[in-house]
């Protein structure tokens, strides 16, 4: 009742399919490992870390509108938030400025941590590095922030940075100072 | 994304991919026969090849150590037959689901399969298609050499653009004594986990459907397996050197199936590239309400006429869609016949599920369901109106050509057809009642020649198979209608056969005059 479209000659079918089945494969196997990046000839230069010092409160003066419009039970003269400071980050290497970012503590008081987590990618060899982080006396709206100060970390040194290696500068808030990894290439035994 | 215009049907873009979709069956149909083509079971396939990497997988994580992980596979990569291989054909298991799924989603976007009564299908099949690339990553990352630690920390830039954490996830990769044997618990746990998550939307996608093809045809099966396995001995993946989190990841290779978003990475930010997947895949899911046809194109569902139900039950068993109940039968005066309560149940179409395919139409002996203007007893007006021109025709052989919709193009149909051949177009072979058939051969017509789809490759699923077996006498009601077999030609057709089929046409032709040759019997029933 019906015709098969298929070549009439079985060994010919059977040789299409070997065909089609191997050239598939071949297509399964090239995206399966597609060539992706070449081992870079630059080296990265990368700053982590982590602040949780300088909490302060920023209080303000309680308007007349609002003490009106609380219950006189809650009424406060002053109206208080905590906080964390914010910081700056300068990074200048050979003397050229890289990076002047403020940064400021996430959340919505901005009383979580702050985390610096950034990569400069730069040619191999030896540079010079000068790292700034300090404490910035106003909050996002210019007003200054009272209270004890947080220390500042700062790092002047020389650098060598290896080929496809990464060097890490790791702020160590513990200790007040930050750490250096990875000055080592690869290939030190 | 426009609604279809029924004035224009599919766009021109969906209306190219279908075309290449048509040409690529053909060639595959060809080579594999249309039975064991691999393009008409892309989903149960790729359920095959999820399998085959679940079983491979289980086996691996036997000699996985989260301690030392890029160790342990290493170790397994050193063990050519019980590890290289095994881990190559979890591999490229993973890769063919990859492949496979993603032609399944074109497939059944270019046939219209993704709103109405799908949407269910096509909504769980997005979920399948992100919880199957998010195995892979988690995966890759397992094995924590350059290629694992590049995703990963790709990954964690992806995941820092969002708003979410206060912590961000990038941290854990900025120095080599943050990640530790937690970090690749969780990850093994997300690579185990969601694995069992899959199977349960698997069975949401099929929930849908009367005899899901959970599997693909044997011959399918094994030669799938068999071909993997070679490339597995042949071509097994290599490892690209352990992760090192203070050296630039520079894995020389990636697996694109499934890290094909790294690309965007030497283009767009992090935010953006978050932006562009996300947005791909929200507007993947939004398919169903975005290109569903207007109202005024929609094929109307199934009804049937309870009062002359005789309750056999054909329509309730044939139904693909597991749209048809069986029913107590109403209440004298409801749609019954004065005084004629039955004493059986009577089907009822619920039409949030039917996706009018018209197969209940043909399943129906006293012809009362059916999609409106498609019921059995539609079908017989129609045959009667053929018939009718038919006994006009000076030319003899008398052929009615019956073609199915879905099976050839417009301008095919239009060259198979004419005024010595009388067309009938049908939306689903599957539709097509042996009745009906029968009449036309017993009212002037010398022969049928119908052209279906291949019956794996029917848009519903069943309509091809069902055709040939009715037509054969094998299937209810093609039973009692008892089609000569001598004078209907059934032939499997898609799009460009149309020079096999004027051949196919001129052959029956030439069998029906010989029929008709004083020398032959006229008809009978062999």
């Amino acid at each position: 009742m019906m015709t098969p479209s298929q070549p009439k000659v079985p060994w010919l079918r059977w040789a299409a399919r070997l065909t089609l089945t191997a050239a598939l494969l071949t297509g399964l196997v090239w995206v399966s490992h597609t060539p992706f990046g070449t081992r870079p000839a630059q080296g990265v230069l990368r700053l982590a870390g982590r602040m949780v010092a300088g909490k302060v409160s920023v209080c303000r003066d309680s308007t007349p509108q609002e003490l009106a419009s609380l219950p006189p039970h809650q009424r406060k003269k002053k109206v208080c938030k905590s906080r964390l400071f914010s910081y700056t980050l300068r990074v200048a290497v050979d003397g050229t400025l890289l990076a002047d970012d403020r940064l400021d503590p996430p959340g919505l008081s901005h009383d979580r941590p702050i985390y610096v987590q950034k990569e400069f990618a730069l040619a191999a060899g030896e540079h010079r590095l000068a790292l700034e982080l300090e404490p910035d006396g106003e909050d996002e709206t210019g007003v200054a922030i009272s209270g004890p100060r947080p220390p500042g970390y700062r790092l002047y040194r020389k650098i060598t940075l290896h080929p496809g290696r990464v060097m890490l500068v790791w702020l160590d808030e513990k200790q007040g100072e930050f750490h250096v990894m990875g000055e080592e290439s690869a290939d030190t035994p | 994304m426009p609604k279809h215009n029924p004035a224009t049907g599919p766009n021109r873009a969906t209306r190219t991919i279908a075309q290449a979709i048509t040409w690529l069956d053909k060639g595959f149909s060809r080579v594999y026969g249309a039975g064991a083509n691999p393009l008409y079971h892309t989903g149960p396939l790729a359920i095959w090849m999820l399998l085959v990497a679940v079983i491979t997988g289980v086996y691996l994580v036997f000699f996985y150590e989260l301690s030392h992980p890029f160790e342990s596979v290493a170790w397994l990569q050193s063990q050519p037959v019980w590890g290289r291989w095994i881990r190559a054909l979890h591999r490229y298991s993973s890769d063919g689901a990859v492949v496979l799924t993603t032609l399944h989603v074109i497939r059944m976007f270019v046939q219209g399969r993704r709103w109405g009564p799908r949407m269910m299908a096509w909504l769980s099949g997005g979920l399948l298609l992100a919880a199957l690339l998010l195995v892979g990553w988690t995966g890759f990352v397992m094995v924590w050499d350059g290629q694992g630690q590049l995703i990963a920390v790709a990954g964690a830039r992806l995941l820092d653009s969002l708003p979410l954490f206060t912590e961000p996830v990038g941290r854990g990769f900025v120095k080599p004594e943050l990640i530790g044997p937690s970090f690749f618990f969780i990850n093994l746990f997300l690579h185990l986990a969601l694995p069992l998550a899959m199977t349960g939307l698997l069975w949401w996608h099929t929930i849908r459907l009367s005899r899901p093809g959970w599997f693909p045809p044997r011959l399918l099966m094994w030669w799938s397996l068999g071909a993997l396995t070679l490339l597995s001995v042949a071509a097994p993946p290599g490892l690209a050197g352990k992760a090192d989190l203070l050296g630039v990841p520079s894995p020389g290779e990636v697996d694109l199936f499934y890290n094909f978003w790294l690309l965007a990475g030497a283009v767009v930010s992090p935010g953006w590239q978050m932006a562009l997947w996300v947005g791909l895949w929200l507007a993947l899911m939004a398919v169903p309400w975005l290109s569903r046809p207007w109202p005024a194109a929609r094929r109307p569902e199934s009804w049937v006429d309870q009062r002359h139900c005789d309750g056999c039950l054909q329509c309730y068993l044939d139904c693909p869609y597991n749209a048809i109940r069986m029913v107590p039968p109403p209440s004298e005066g409801v749609g019954q016949s004065p005084g004629r309560q039955k004493d059986h149940d009577v089907a009822w179409v619920e039409t949030r599920l039917c996706v009018s395919c018209g197969i209940c139409s043909a399943s129906c002996s006293p012809m009362v369901i059916g999609p409106p203007g498609r019921t059995g007893r539609d079908q017989w007006h129609q045959a009667a109106a053929l018939a009718k021109k038919a006994a006009s025709l000076d030319h003899r052989p008398a052929i009615a050509v019956i073609l199915c919709a879905n099976a050839l193009s417009p301008g095919e149909r239009a060259a198979l057809t004419g005024p010595d051949r009388l067309g009938w177009q049908v939306d689903c072979s599957g539709e097509i009642h042996p009745q009906t058939v029968a009449y036309l051969l017993a009212h002037g017509l010398d022969g049928v020649l119908v052209a279906a789809c291949p019956p794996a490759g029917c848009q519903n699923r069943e309509g091809s198979r069902y055709l040939e077996e009715r037509l054969s006498g094998r299937r209810d009601p093609g039973q009692k209608a008892k089609v000569d077999p001598l004078r209907v030609d059934l032939q499997w057709a898609e799009s460009g056969d149309l020079p096999r089929l004027k051949a196919a046409m001129a052959g029956f032709e030439t069998r029906l005059r010989e029929l008709e040759s004083p020398s032959k019997p006229k008809r009978g029933h062999p």
